[in-house]
């Protein structure tokens, strides 16, 4: 028998739905964070809700399709559906309520219609296109068990099991129960939902370069942009970052969405009086939790990425109960879920009890210092934070150097070798360099972006240690994947320090 | 190290320009940033395949274009043979109790196959979708040497029993220490996914007949699945 014969048979019987199915998701997801954009973020233009509509959506999803799964609701389509719905009403009630802004605004607040459904047929456009499979994809075994196997299983079974075993203490929720959406709605494979938020993530990245080339010379303003928007296409590290169908790419999408809004409140008060921006960073109150659902290790990053964010003039309240503590309860719950009610303990696991109890801790320590001491003590010492948090890295990694030297080396060495020769990320650290030494001209400022980028490195260094293994060398690498995560954000960072100089240039 | 050398001198080159026209910086800016990114672009274009196995994904599926000739990831497919229909397997489930302190011996190992036969091997193919009917009829039943002949290699499932733990309901600590077995022992042994499709219409998600699905004990540990149509095994298999 002829295999591809049974094949070409399925695949005629499949393709044309599965397709149509998965466009609809995709859509329907876009739609779902449009709303929950235009009301968080009244103010914010068509354009750019369009762009976080979709990361958004995810988010949003990610968060409400969690809380059912820890709070041992039967996951089904209909309790899905009705608990997402919830979340948004949620927010639809708090912003028409609470909210100043007329109400006509929250949906279409520029009031054209032709511009609207331009846009729409736009959407409508990437999402076929998303779904088209003309876009290569990689798959490996994570791909095929983890986000595939593992969310098809949540579907069936509908709850947590014990059974699930390694799938609860080494695998990403959140990236897990996205990617139950082809089960939920009757499709087979995901990867059109990866590629959208790519597509969204790009035009973010733009937006966010568009932003800070201050230049009267429209044409130059686009083509920069676009120029840095390529750099980051052709990167090697990125290619791998977003053709790979696991939890990385939407780990460092959701990552450099989280740092770029605040930035972007940083760059344009400095800028232009804008308070409107301000309304950007309530999508973070979504867009956090979700990040510390992402991997299994979020939270830890959500903690250093609150600390980082507190470097920035952004309201503690905020910082606390719009992100930290949202967060806590999320991984608060998940390890109660699995450790004592459920009670895993399997002897081989990624996420065992004592760790997620120090990531708590960790989180815990980070709201203490918001709580008590931000902006009350210490105030001098407060004004130089980022420095303060590298060199609080620098000693934590001087102190997992010092509790194991050979493992450290190792490690190190295997990151260096990654990055240099084995790991796929390409000419990208010599061009980031390259970017910075072109930028030593201007008054060079370590910014919030270059503490994240930079930080990002001491933070994985020390976090892979909690892996209690040594790293290796290769592109598939656990530890060189979770490097790769920085990719975005690193190469905007060193482009935030170039295209300023065309400001300089004008004069 | 060459070529990130070649790099840093370009962008070392940019600064000195930058630094001593003023004026032709807006030209300077774009071409280093679109010099960089054809560096980069050549770079990728020359190493990703070699880098990261990438494969077309317009079919729709889970299973690639590739995969039948790879025989990679059979568990990608079968959910679309067996989804909403009958399948009929060996009703030989073992339950099983043994205890894990006992010093000196891995019974893991000793009760390996009684882990995943017959429960995991049903649990999981419910998983899939299919509407598993567990036969005493079929316990005896054995696939001799030209039967297995016919079948065509779907490809390698040790990840796939590794994974069908989590579909069934044995203690958790056992199913630990047996995806963990899979792993790091018995994924040298290769075990496989046979299929005979007479009619191919009958595997495909709108076929409406039943199928027979076999797990044949091979050599050492592991058992390979057989997976036929029941007009099939009635004809050429049943005793």
């Amino acid at each position: 028998m002829n295999l591809s014969v049974l094949t070409d048979l399925i695949v005629s019987q499949v393709s044309a739905w599965a397709y149509c199915r998965q466009v609809l998701t995709v859509l329907a997801v876009f739609l779902y964070g449009y709303v929950c954009v235009s009301f968080l973020c009244p103010s914010c233009k068509i354009i750019r809700r369009a762009v976080l509509a979709f990361p958004a959506g995810l988010g949003l999803f990610s968060v409400s399709a969690f809380l059912l799964l820890v709070l041992s609701v039967p996951y089904n389509v209909i309790s899905v559906v009705t608990m997402c719905v919830l979340a948004e009403a949620g927010i639809v009630f708090c912003a028409v309520r609470f909210g100043k802004t007329d109400k006509k605004a929250y949906i279409a607040p520029d009031q054209d219609l032709k511009k609207m459904l331009l846009l729409l047929a736009v959407v409508v456009l990437a999402a076929a296109f998303a779904c088209s499979g003309v876009l290569k994809i990689s798959l490996s075994n994570d791909s095929v068990y983890n986000y595939s196997f593992y969310p098809r299983l949540l579907v069936y079974f509908g709850k947590l099991r014990v059974n699930y075993d390694v799938f609860l203490t080494d695998v990403g929720q959140g990236t897990a129960l996205i990617n139950t959406l082809p089960f939920l709605f009757g499709f087979e494979e995901s990867f059109g939902l990866q590629h959208m938020l790519n597509f969204s993530f790009l035009a973010a990245f733009w937006m966010a370069l568009y932003e800070r080339t201050d230049t009267e010379k429209k044409a130059l303003r686009i083509l920069l942009p676009c120029a840095g928007v390529l750099l980051l296409l052709s990167a090697l590290p990125y290619l791998i970052l977003s053709k790979w169908i696991l939890a990385n790419d939407y780990f460092a999408v959701f990552m450099f969405l989280c740092t770029v809004l605040i930035d972007d409140v940083r760059y344009r008060d400095g800028v232009q009086e804008n308070t409107d921006m301000h309304e950007e960073l309530r999508l973070l109150w979504i867009l956090v939790p979700a990040l510390s659902l992402l991997r299994i290790e979020g939270g830890v990053f959500v903690a250093f990425f609150v600390l980082c964010a507190s470097t920035q003039r952004l309201g503690s309240r905020d910082l606390v109960f719009g992100m930290l503590v949202p967060s806590m309860i999320l991984q608060g719950l998940y390890t109660f879920r699995i450790f004592c009610t459920m009670e895993i303990t399997a002897p081989y696991a990624f996420l065992t009890p004592k760790k997620a109890g120090m990531m708590l801790l960790l989180m815990a320590f980070v709201l203490l210092y918001l709580l008590f001491v931000r902006n009350r003590r210490f105030l001098k010492i407060q004004s130089h934070l980022g420095l303060l948090i590298i060199a609080a890295l620098c000693l934590i990694n001087l102190l997992l150097l010092i509790r194991d030297p050979g493992a450290y080396f190792g490690n190190l060495k295997a990151f260096l070798d990654n990055l240099l020769y084995r790991g796929g990320w390409g000419l990208l650290p010599a061009t980031v360099v390259a970017l910075y030494l072109v930028s030593i001209r201007r008054s060079f400022r370590f910014g919030y972006t270059d503490l994240m980028a930079f930080g990002y490195f001491l933070y994985v260094l020390a976090v892979s240690f909690m892996r209690e293994g040594d790293l290796h060398p290769g592109v598939g690498d656990s530890g060189n994947r979770v490097l790769l995560q920085v990719v975005p954000l690193l190469l905007f960072a060193a482009l935030s320090h170039v295209l300023p100089l065309i400001k300089e240039q004008d004069r | 190290m060459m070529k990130h050398l070649l790099i840093l001198l370009t962008g070392m080159a940019a600064l000195f320009l930058l630094l001593w026209k003023n004026k032709y910086k807006t030209w300077i800016l774009p071409a280093i940033l679109l010099l960089f990114a054809g560096a980069n672009l050549y770079l990728s274009v020359r190493d990703l395949p070699g880098t990261l196995p990438l494969t077309d994904s317009t079919n729709q599926l889970l299973y690639q274009p590739g995969y039948p000739e790879e025989g990679a990831y059979p568990d990608a497919v079968l959910p679309l043979m067996v989804k909403n229909k009958t399948v009929h397997t060996r009703n030989d489930i073992e339950h099983f109790e043994f205890d894990m302190n006992i010093p000196g011996r891995n019974p893991w190992e000793v009760k390996l196959k009684e882990i995943y036969h017959g429960m995991n091997a049903a649990n999981l193919l419910s998983v899939m979708g299919a509407d598993v009917v567990m036969e005493d009829a079929l316990n005896d039943v054995v696939l001799s040497a030209d039967v297995k002949r016919k079948f065509t290699d779907l490809g390698i499932s040790n990840d796939m029993y590794r994974f069908s733990n989590a579909a069934n309901d044995i203690p958790e600590l056992y199913g630990n220490y047996f995806h963990y077995y899979y792993v790091y022992t018995v994924r040298g042994e290769e075990m496989h996914v046979y299929l005979y499709a007479d009619d191919p219409a009958v595997f495909t998600p709108e076929g409406t007949g039943e199928l027979v699905a076999l797990w044949e004990d091979k050599e050492g540990y592991g058992e390979d699945l057989y997976l036929m149509s029941k007009d099939f095994y009635d004809r050429e298999v049943a005793p």
